[in-house]
C-alpha cells in the first residue's frame, strides 16, 4: 500500500507541474481527489487493515491527499488572475447609470403649447395662484349669486382681522384671471397664453383633482371674430395632432364669453373613425372658448366698442391624460416613480 | 333631463324619417348636449299578445310543458319551462325571428325553430328581462314568464304597441342647459327644435281660466322679492283616482313616477313648461288664506318626505292662516298634502327669486326638480301658462271638477323686456361671416324673437321666456345667430393684425430651462 502511494503520488506532482489551465486543474481534480479515484480507492482500502496499521497508512493517506488539494489550489491560484484580466473582465461595458429627473409629462405638454402659441405671437404670461375674489370671478362677469362662488366649490383664504368680506383671498380656480391683469397692464392689442394650476374644492376621485392644470389663452384686437378664433385653434390642434385635425365648436355658456363655445378636436386616436377614447364620437373635447364678453374686456380696461377678442382655455391635465391614455388623474400628482418612468 | 320624442312632436313637426340620432347632432350642434337616446321596446320586435289554449306535459322532460298559444288568427306550439304557465293566461310570445336577451343574460339572440328534447318549438314565452321590459315590470323570478293577464291586452296584436312603447327617450346634459330656464320642458325644447329644422310649432294656448264661486281665496305676498308672483285657483268636486294610462305612461317614459291623477298633472305641467307646480288640500289651507313670507330662525317644518326640517330666517315660506304649509320652491308640506279623500283642491302657480331657492336647497341639502328649475330664473309670464294648462287638465280628466274660485294673481314681477339694436355689418364682423340680412332676421323670428327691420340694422325684441338671464345684449345675439347659422358654417380665417415677436417672459424662460438643465 506504501508503494502504491508512492507511485501515485509521483504521477500526480508529475501531472499537476504540467498544468496549464484552471480546465485542467478541475480535470485533474476529479481524476485524483473524485469519489472514482484511485487515491479515494487507498483510502477506502483503510478499513481492512488492522487498528495499527490504519492509522499508519490513515494519515500518510490523508497527508498525500492534503498536498495534492494544497498543489492543486496554489496552481488554481496562480492561473486565475492571469484568466480574469484577460478574459472575463469587459472593458467596453458602459459604466452603471445614475436616477437621473427628468421633465414631468404636464410640463413637457405645457411646453410644447407654449413653443406653438410663442410661434404664433403670443407671449407666456404668469398670473398669482392666491387670487382675490374680483379677478377669479367679479372682473370675469361671474355674479355673486353664482354657483362656481359657493363655499364647496372653490378654497376661500380665512382670515383674521380687516378683510373684506366681498373681496375675499381664494386659491383660483381658473387661470382666467390674468385675462384681466394682463390687459391692465399691456392694454390692447395683447395676445397672451397663461398655463398654471388652478384649484376647486373638489371630493378627489379617478376624474377629480383638487389641483390641475390650464392653459388659458387670450386675443384682444380689433374686429376679431369667431372665424379668426376658429382659424388660430384649428393651427393648434393641427400642430398637436396631425394635420389632418379639424376643429368643432359646439355652443356652450361661459359667464366670460359671449358667444362661448366647447372645442372638439379629431380624435387623434382613431383619426375621427369612433374608438374608445373618443366614446365612438370621433370627436375630443378639449377646449372652451368664446368671444370675450364685454363685461370683461371693460374690467380689464378695455373699450369694448373699439376692441374685440377670444379667448380659450385649454384642460392641460386632460390633455396629457388623453395623449397618454391615463384613467386616473390622481397619478399625475401622486409623485411615485413607478408612473413617472414611464415619461 | 329626459325628453321623449313622442311628447315633443306634439307640439313641433319633426320629419319624417329624422332619426334620433340626427335630432341628437342638431340639438348637440346647436343648443344642448344630448349624452344619448334609447328606443323603448327594442327588443319587442315579432313579440306579441298571446293566450294560453292548452298545457301539455312534454314528453322527454319533467320541467318543460307543450303550450298552444293563440297569437290571434293562428295557434302556435311552444316548449317552455316557464312555472306559472295557467290556461287563459296573456303571455308575451316570442314569435320565430324575434331578437330576445336569452334569460336576461346580455346576449341578443335571433329566434330560430328549434326541437327542444325532441320537440320542436314555434317560437317562445318571454321572461320580462327577456324583452328589455324589466324597468317597467320586473321578473318576479328568473323563472316565472310576464304574466300581462291583467292588461286586457288584444291576443295577436304585437306587444310594443299594446304597452305603447313606440317613444324613443333623449337624455339631455343638465350642465349644458344652466343658462337657458326655457329649455327645461318639453314645450321649450320643441320651440328650439322647430328654430333649428325649419319646421312648424304648434303655439301652446290652454284655455282660459273662467273664474268660479263658492271658495274665497287670499293670497298675499310679504317677501316680493323672493317671491314675484303667486297665481291661486281653487278647483272643487275632485275625485283622486289614478290618472289614464296614457299620463301615466308619459311620466314614466321620463323617469317620473305617476303618484295621482292631481299630482300626476302638476308633474306633467312642470315636464312640459318647466313650471314646478304645487297642489294643496283645500281643508288644510286654514282661513282660505295664503301668504308667502320667510320662516322665522329655527322654525321646523316637516316636508311631504316625511322629514323634520330646521328652517333660518332666509328660506321662504308658503303659510295658510295659520302655519306654513309648504316650502316655498323646493317642496310641499307634509300637512297639506293631497289624500286619497281630497275633494277641493289649491293650484299653485308661482315663481320665485333664483339665488334664495339655491341657497335654501344646499342649506337643506335637499334638491328637487322643482328647485333645480327655479334656480335657472324661470319668466314669471309661465306662471299664468301653467296654471291654465293644470286646470284644463284637471277639468278633463277629473269628470264633475269645477272652479270654486277666483283666480288670484299677484303678480310683481316688472317685465325686464328690452329692446337691443343689433348692427348687421358689426354682427357679420363679430362672426367673420357674410350672413345675409333676410338670413339673421328668419334665424331670430324662429327663435321667436320680434325683429324690426332699420336697413342696416336690427330692432329686436326678446321674448319672455329669455329674458329673464339668457339674452339681454347684443353679443347675446350674436351667439343666437352663430349657432343656428352653424359654427361648421364659419370659416376659419386669420386675423389681419401686424405680427412681432411676442416679449419674452424671462422668469418663465429661465424656470423652463433650469427644470431641463437641472434634472
Amino acid at each position: 500500500m506504501q508503494e502504491d502511494l508512492k507511485k501515485l503520488k509521483k504521477i500526480i506532482l508529475e501531472e499537476v507541474s504540467r498544468v496549464k489551465n484552471l480546465q485542467e486543474v478541475q480535470d485533474l481534480k476529479i481524476k485524483y481527489l473524485g469519489r472514482k479515484s484511485e487515491l479515494t480507492n487507498i483510502l477506502r482500502r483503510l478499513k481492512d487493515l488492522s487498528a495499527e496499521d490504519k492509522i499508519k497508512f490513515g494519515k500518510l493517506a490523508n497527508d498525500f491527499k492534503q498536498e495534492v488539494i494544497v498543489a492543486l489550489d496554489q496552481i488554481k491560484s496562480r492561473l486565475e488572475p492571469v484568466i480574469k484580466s484577460g478574459g472575463e473582465l469587459d472593458l467596453t461595458l458602459p459604466g452603471q447609470k445614475f436616477d437621473l429627473g427628468h421633465l414631468h409629462p404636464l410640463s413637457q405638454v405645457q411646453y410644447q403649447l407654449e413653443d406653438v402659441f410663442s410661434s404664433m405671437g403670443f407671449m407666456i404670461e404668469d398670473g398669482p395662484e392666491l387670487e382675490s375674489e374680483y379677478y377669479n370671478f367679479e372682473a370675469l362677469n361671474i355674479p355673486q349669486s353664482h354657483p362656481a362662488r359657493d363655499m364647496q366649490d372653490t378654497f376661500y383664504i380665512d382670515e383674521e382681522k380687516g378683510f373684506d368680506p366681498s373681496n375675499r383671498l381664494l386659491l383660483r380656480t381658473q387661470t382666467s384671471p390674468v385675462q384681466i391683469r394682463a390687459m391692465k397692464k399691456y392694454g390692447a392689442p395683447l395676445r397672451l397664453v397663461v398655463p398654471g394650476r388652478c384649484f376647486r374644492y373638489e371630493a378627489v376621485d379617478v376624474r377629480h383633482e383638487a389641483t390641475f392644470y390650464q392653459l388659458e389663452g387670450l386675443l384682444v384686437d380689433k374686429n376679431i371674430s369667431l372665424a379668426d378664433m376658429k382659424s388660430a385653434l384649428e393651427i393648434v390642434a393641427q400642430k398637436l395632432y396631425g394635420a389632418e385635425t379639424k376643429v368643432r365648436l359646439r355652443p356652450k355658456f361661459y359667464p366670460f364669453v359671449e358667444p362661448g363655445v366647447n372645442g372638439e378636436v379629431t380624435c387623434f386616436l382613431c383619426h375621427g373613425q369612433g374608438c374608445r377614447l373618443c366614446k365612438k364620437t370621433g370627436w375630443l373635447e378639449i377646449f372652451g372658448a368664446g368671444l370675450v364678453h364685454p363685461s370683461v374686456l371693460l374690467a380689464g380696461g378695455v373699450d369694448p366698442k373699439e376692441y374685440s377678442g377670444y379667448a380659450f382655455g385649454f384642460g392641460l391635465t386632460r390633455l396629457v391624460m388623453l395623449k397618454y391614455g391615463i384613467d386616473d388623474v390622481r397619478l399625475l400628482t401622486s409623485g411615485d416613480l413607478r408612473f413617472l418612468n414611464q415619461f | 333631463m329626459y325628453i321623449s320624442l313622442n311628447w315633443l312632436k306634439k307640439y313641433v313637426d319633426i320629419p319624417k324619417g329624422f332619426l334620433a340620432a340626427d335630432l341628437a347632432a342638431k340639438l348637440t350642434a346647436c343648443t344642448v348636449e344630448v349624452e344619448g337616446w334609447k328606443k323603448e321596446g327594442e327588443l319587442l320586435d315579432n313579440v306579441v299578445v298571446g293566450k294560453i289554449l292548452e298545457i301539455k306535459d312534454h314528453p322527454n322532460a319533467d320541467k318543460l310543458k307543450l303550450v298552444v298559444v293563440d297569437i290571434g288568427k293562428k295557434k302556435t306550439e311552444v316548449v317552455c319551462g316557464g312555472t306559472n304557465l295557467k290556461k287563459g293566461m296573456l303571455v308575451a310570445l316570442a314569435k320565430i325571428g324575434a331578437r330576445v336577451n336569452w334569460h336576461g343574460a346580455g346576449q341578443i339572440e335571433e329566434l330560430k325553430p328549434v326541437k327542444i328534447r325532441g320537440v320542436e318549438s314555434q317560437g317562445m314565452i318571454c321572461l320580462s328581462s327577456e324583452i328589455g321590459l324589466q324597468d317597467i315590470m320586473p321578473d318576479k323570478s328568473d323563472t316565472e314568464i310576464l304574466d300581462l293577464s291583467h292588461l286586457k291586452l288584444k291576443v295577436g296584436q304585437p306587444l310594443a304597441e299594446a304597452l305603447h312603447l313606440d317613444d324613443t327617450i333623449l337624455e339631455i346634459d343638465n350642465k349644458s342647459l344652466t343658462h337657458r330656464p326655457d329649455l327645461w320642458g318639453h314645450y321649450g325644447l320643441a320651440r328650439e327644435l322647430a328654430a333649428i329644422l325649419k319646421v312648424k310649432f304648434k303655439n301652446y294656448d290652454p284655455k282660459e281660466i273662467k273664474g268660479g264661486r263658492g271658495k274665497n281665496l287670499k293670497v298675499e305676498i310679504k317677501d316680493k322679492e323672493k317671491c314675484r308672483r303667486y297665481i291661486g285657483v281653487v278647483v272643487d268636486n275632485v275625485k283622486i283616482a289614478p290618472s289614464p294610462d296614457w299620463l301615466v305612461r308619459q311620466l314614466e317614459s321620463v323617469g317620473v313616477r305617476a303618484i295621482n291623477n292631481i299630482v300626476d298633472i302638476t308633474n306633467y305641467v312642470m315636464l312640459e313648461l318647466g313650471e314646478p307646480m304645487h297642489s294643496f288640500d283645500w281643508r288644510e289651507i286654514k282661513g282660505g288664506t295664503i301668504i308667502i313670507d320667510t320662516a322665522q330662525k329655527g322654525e321646523k317644518f316637516t316636508t311631504l318626505d316625511g322629514q323634520e326640517r330646521i328652517l333660518d330666517e332666509q328660506m321662504l315660506l308658503i303659510k295658510d292662516g295659520k302655519r306654513a304649509v309648504a316650502l316655498a320652491g323646493v317642496m310641499g308640506g307634509l300637512n297639506s298634502e293631497i289624500k286619497d279623500d281630497t275633494v277641493t283642491i289649491l293650484f299653485e302657480a308661482a315663481n320665485f327669486e333664483p339665488n334664495n331657492i339655491r341657497k335654501t336647497s344646499i342649506k337643506l341639502g335637499l334638491r328637487t326638480e322643482g328647485s333645480a328649475r327655479w334656480e335657472k330664473n324661470l319668466s314669471p309670464v309661465i306662471a299664468e301658462l301653467a296654471m291654465r294648462k293644470a286646470v284644463e287638465m284637471t277639468l278633463e280628466l277629473s269628470p264633475g271638477a269645477k272652479v270654486a274660485s277666483k283666480v288670484i294673481d299677484q303678480n310683481f314681477y316688472t317685465s325686464q323686456i328690452s329692446e337691443i339694436e343689433l348692427d348687421l355689418n358689426w354682427l357679420n364682423k363679430r362672426l367673420g361671416t357674410a350672413v345675409a340680412k333676410e338670413e339673421v332676421i328668419g334665424i331670430l323670428e324662429r327663435l321667436q324673437f320680434e325683429v324690426k327691420d332699420k336697413k342696416n340694422s336690427l330692432i329686436v325684441k326678446v321674448p319672455y321666456w329669455r329674458s329673464t338671464k339668457d339674452v339681454s345684449i347684443a353679443e347675446d345675439l350674436v351667439e343666437e345667430i352663430a349657432r343656428i347659422y352653424g359654427y361648421d358654417n364659419i370659416k376659419p380665417t386669420m386675423p389681419s393684425a401686424p405680427v412681432a415677436p411676442p416679449k419674452a417672459n424671462l422668469e418663465r424662460v429661465g424656470n423652463a430651462r433650469l427644470k431641463k438643465f437641472l434634472p
